[in-house]
Order: C-alpha cells, then structure tokens, then sequence
C-alpha cells in the first residue's frame, strides 16, 4: 500500500513538473507588456527619453528580458518556496491575495456539499427502493428538470423570485455594507447573504446525484446477495442502509469526494451573478486585468487540487471495494 | 406430522402483460429429519414455491391463496416483519449462485456472523468465535484465515461451504437449498452433498431440496416431488421412483428419467428428450399442460385436465394414464 502511494506521489511530482511548464509557456505566449502597463500613469509626467529609460530599466528588473527557461526557473524556484510573484494589478503578492476568496470558496461549498449529499442520496436511496411509486415518479421528473436547467437560469429565477418579489433575500454580496459585527451576528448576517447562492447550488447539484444515487442503488438492490441478507432474517433496513448502499456506494464514490474536492474551485456563474468575492470570480478578474501571475497562481492550485483528488479518489475505491485493493 | 405442509398454494406475479400464475395448487410436505427433492425444469414453480414459504418473493410476488403449515403455524399469514425472526433462524435457504450470493464487500466473518447476532443476540466477539466453529463444520480448511477473507478470494465451492455455514448457523429446522450445486464442478458437487447429508444427520435438520437433476434427488432426497408449470405431478418416496418395479408414473417423470444418460445404454441408441418447452405462464394449454409435449396424450388429455389421484398408497399422478404397461400398449 504505501510503496503504491510512493508510486503514485512520484508520478503526481511528475506531472506538477510538466504541466507547470506547459502553463508557464502558454500564459507567456498571451501577448501583453506588464511592464509598460506599470509605468502607464507615469506616461505623461516624464519626458519621453527619460520614459523610455525607465521603461529599459524596469523590463530589466522584470526579468522580462531573459530566455523564457530562466524565467521559468525564477517563477518555479519561487513557487516551490510559496512565492507566486506580485499581482500587477493589485501590487500585493498573490499569496496574501488569494487568502480571502479561497477562504470563501472553502466555506461556501463546504455547506452547499453537505446539504446536497444530505438531500440527494437519502432521496436517491427512497426512490430506488420505492420504484415506480408516485414519489419517485415525481422526483424522476423534477430531477430531469434540474439537471437540464443552466444554473443560470435557476440562479435568475430564484434571484427575481426570493430576493426580487419575496425579499427574503439579498439581491448579492457577502455582508450587510459597512457591517460591523463579530461571532454569531457576523455568521448570522453571512448566512442570510449566502441563503440564495447556496439554495441554487444545492438544486444544480441535486437532479444529477440524486438520479446516479438511485440508478445505482437499484442496481445494488436487484443482486444475489440482497436475497441472501434477507434469507438471513435481517431487517428490510440493514439490508438496504448496509448491504445495498456499501455496494452502490462503489459507483457514486467518484461523484462523492470529486464533489469536495471541487470545494476548492469556485463557481464561475454563481459568483459573478451573486456578487460574492470567491475562487471563480479571482480567476476571472484576474484573466480580465491581464494579471497573470494571479491567474498562473490559481490555475497552478486547481491542478494541484485534481492531482491530489485523483489519488484520493483512487485511495478511495480501495477502501470501498476490497476486491480493487492493492495489498492483495 | 410433518415439519413443513404447503396446501393447496397459490403463488402469483402481477405483470403488464397479466397475472402469471407461478405456482398453481401446489401441495406437498417435508417430513422432520427427512429431505423431499422438487425436480422440474425452469419454469415449473419449484423455487418459487419454495419461496414462498418465507416469502422471499420479487416485488410482484405474492400469495394468493394457500397454507403453508410449518410447526404447527400457518406462515401465509405471517407478515414481513415476523417472518424476519423465522428466517435464517426456524428456515434458512442456500441459494444456487455462490459466486453472486454473498456480499462482495463485507468478510465471511460479518456475514456468517449476522445469523448470530440478530438471531441468538451473541456479541460481535462470541458471534466470531462462532464463525470459526461453523466453518471447521463445514470442512473449510484453515477456518481462522478464511473468516477475514472477502468472498472473492474464494473459489466457488467454498463460497457454497461459507453459505452452508450462514444457513446452518441458527440450527434451522427446515434447510431450503435451491440448486445448490448447479454452479459447481462435478467433483465439488458431490462433496457438497456429502456435506449435507452428514449435516442433515448430525442436526436432524429437514431439507427441500430444489433441483433440476435427478441423479442429484436420487443421492439426496427420501421424497420425491415433480412439478410441471406451477402444479405437482407426481409424488412419491424416491425408492419407488427409482425403483425398478415400478408400474406407475407420471409421463413427464419418465421423459425426465430417459433423458438421463446411463453407463448401461447400448451404444448407437440416442437419448431421448422431451420435446417442445415449458409453456409460456401467460399462455397455458387446455387440458393437461403436459399433453403437447406428452407422446401418450389423447383427446381427452387435451381438452380436460387430470387431478392428482393416488394410484397407490403415497403415491399420487396427475395423469388419466399413470399404468406404464396399459398406456405403452395404446389406449
């Protein structure tokens, strides 16, 4: 098991190497000049001679004159040391920048994870066992719809429904402006802003899991073994919450820990369309603003993120299912 | 008296199609510390008669009519919820697929130990233990070893051995084994029948024993049962069956014996097989259902249906023509 691990870890520093030159090479290839973007306010306060001297200067401080190898070579030696250089744009290091966004993320998807996986696998597990009843009939349905709709358009409608007419909600943002509350009223106040963006990424979420959970519960339900664990005598429930679900969870595991995986990476629609200053919308700023080694930053996270995922999910199935263990 | 009395059962599946009538009038019995063998072929209503005793049935299945008298308690009427308590403990069932029936994600030790547990409310410790002792019973070879082992690091027949061992766990009164050696190898076959028996005899357990062999029945059974598209059509102790002198049988019987291949067949003489299927459950004919395949059928076996009548004491036909001689010689 751990010589697997070693492998795997290997392999893992492997790619990290490769794919960060290739992103490295790619985002040197966006044509763009940030030292020039730098020095454009000072523009027309110096004489253009003098300009064009600092200009020289700063390309050289820059290092935007070496050979894209040794620019490499400075921008991972320091990525490897927790430096990802200074955004352009904000003139901070991207470690401070990145804190506040990702925090939010984190926090965000943390809840919206756990009210859809609380929601769609008891669902899914009902519908499976009670087939072809109204309440799956119905579910079916409302799933296929959910899954069907862009989040966007559940994002619009639940905006103009709850927040527009009801006025339940905010319309967007994190906090009451100018808030100034600490503990429990600051979480109180959090909640009552996020109620919505959370509300329609748990219904995005919803119509596929909860279909997968069921499909895959049925599936567990209609082996030998099932009949076996009844011939037993045990109760309708241990043979459904342990016999079938242990086996149905081997296909929807993927799904499970793929999904708090992505609690890292943000919603690109949600945030935007909400306001809120999360991974999704940094990203997205940051490729607006041509701020570069912001958005090399995240991309170099997410990558990370999907390395160690894919082990874990790997690792996963082995706890999972013995018959894909390793040690055997 | 007898351990186990279906009367008169009546199982039925509701489908789209229609009501499909699997078992139709089905009586038979299980004599305590006896085996009654059910032949039939695929199709006949043999296990899901026998299902139906503790209702395992599929979602659609369900009694309609009917006793199932066991220990003196008519079970047709018993629910789910008390039939949990009967199962796996009063009656335990090992089923045909051991590569499929035990959970592949729990060890052999979980899952022979839940009979334990939920049965007799031993600890998960003392329940191990138990485990242990079940499978030296069975003659699993290092038993210890095998109990942490998952069950595809086993070979079929131990996989059968470990759902003996499951089944005989709560020392059940009736043992249901349907088919349970059509999945092995020859040679695992006839261990695992010696098993049973030598566990039958050391426990006093009754077993039904569901099969689509006879060579099997006539190594195993004390009573023979034969059904045809959900009815009994003959029954009989299997010394009379197999017995040389016998005067009576039902025809479908004696195509399923002459489709047996024999050591002491001349050569050059081909097998005989009935011809034809089982028919369609939806679609059943008039009169005698065998008549279509039957080589003996008359008019009369086409358009009336026979009863089940005893043509000597213990045995009964459900044919108009149950005289071997008579119907051989023409009507």
């Amino acid at each position: 098991m751990l010589k697997y691990i070693g492998k795997r870890v290997l392999y893992m520093i492997f790619v990290f190497f490769i794919m960060s030159l290739v992103m490295f090479f790619l985002y040197n290839l966006i044509p763009g000049d940030p030292a020039r973007a730098e020095l454009e306010p000072l523009k027309k306060t110096m004489r253009p001679e003098a300009y064009q001297m600092r200009y020289e200067q700063l390309r050289k401080q820059m290092g935007l004159d070496d050979p894209i190898i040794v620019k490499y070579g400075k921008w991972i030696g320091g990525v490897l040391q927790g430096d990802f250089g200074m955004s352009t744009r904000h003139k901070k290091p991207v470690v401070d920048l990145i804190k506040a966004p990702m925090g939010n993320t984190i926090f965000i998807n943390i809840f919206a994870t756990i009210l859809a996986l609380g929601i769609s696998i008891p669902l899914g597990i009902k519908c499976a066992v009670k087939r072809n009843s109204v309440m799956d009939n119905v579910v079916q349905v409302l799933t296929i719809v959910g899954y069907s709709l862009p989040i966007f358009i559940i994002t619009l409608v639940s905006i103009f429904l709850f927040a527009v007419t009801l006025r339940w909600f905010p319309v967007s943002g994190m906090n009451t402006p100018n808030f100034h509350g600490t503990g429990i009223v600051f979480f109180l106040d959090r909640m009552h802003y996020l109620a919505l963006p959370l509300i329609v990424m748990t219904i995005g979420s919803l119509g596929g899991m909860t279909r997968y959970v069921r499909a895959a519960m049925i599936e567990a339900l209609r082996m030998d073994y099932i009949r076996t664990a009844r011939a037993k005598g045990l109760k309708e429930k241990v043979v459904i919450y342990s016999h079938a679900w242990r086996n149905a969870l081997l296909p929807v595991i993927t799904l499970i820990i793929g999904w708090f995986i992505s609690i890292f990476s943000g919603s690109l629609v949600i945030e935007q369309m909400f306001n809120l200053n999360g991974m999704g919308k940094f990203y997205m700023d940051a490729l607006m603003n041509q701020d570069y080694n912001v958005a090399l930053a995240v991309q170099m996270f997410y990558m990370v993120v999907a390395l160690i995922g894919n082990l874990i999910i790997d690792l996963s199935y082995g706890f999972v299912d013995p018959r894909v263990r390793v040690n055997h | 008296m007898a351990l186990l009395e279906l009367r008169d059962l009546h199982t039925f599946f509701t489908t789209k199609k229609g009501i499909i009538k699997a078992v139709n009038g089905v009586s038979y019995e299980v004599e305590a510390g006896k085996t009654l063998g059910v032949v039939g072929e695929s199709g006949s209503g043999k296990s899901v008669s026998a299902m139906s005793i503790i209702k395992l049935l599929d979602g659609n299945g369900y009694i309609n009519s009917g006793e199932v008298i066991f220990d003196g308690k008519d079970l047709a009427d018993v629910s789910i919820k008390d039939m949990t308590k009967i199962r796996g403990n009063d009656i335990s069932v090992i089923f045909q697929e051991p590569m499929t029936s035990l959970n592949p994600v729990f060890t052999v030790e979980r899952q022979v130990s839940e009979p334990f547990i939920i049965h007799q409310r031993m600890s998960k410790k003392a329940a191990a233990k138990k485990v242990v002792e079940m499978l030296r019973q069975v003659n699993i070879p290092n038993p210890e070893a095998v109990a942490k082992q998952y069950p595809h690091q086993l070979s079929g027949g131990m996989r059968q051995r470990v759902m003996i061992a499951m089944a005989l766990a709560c020392k059940p009164k009736l043992l249901i084994a349907d088919e349970p050696t059509t999945a092995l190898d020859v040679t695992i076959q006839a261990q695992i029948l010696k098993l049973m028996n030598a566990l039958k005899k050391e426990n006093g357990t009754s077993i039904l024993f569901i099969t689509h062999d006879l060579g099997v029945i006539n190594e195993m059974a004390d009573d023979v049962a034969v059904m045809y598209c959900g009815q009994v059509v003959e029954m009989a102790p299997s010394r009379v069956i197999f017995g040389k002198e016998n005067n009576y049988s039902h025809p479908y019987t004696e195509g399923l014996m002459y489709s047996i291949p024999r050591l002491d067949t001349p050569t050059g003489v081909r097998l005989e097989a009935i011809p034809g299927a089982v028919p369609h459950p939806l679609d059943l004919p008039k009169g005698c259902k065998f008549a279509p395949r039957c080589k003996y059928a008359t008019d009369k076996c086409r358009n009336e249906e026979p009863a089940l009548v005893e043509v000597e004491k213990g045995h009964p036909i459900r044919c108009f023509y149950p005289e071997k001689g008579v119907r051989a010689n023409g009507k």
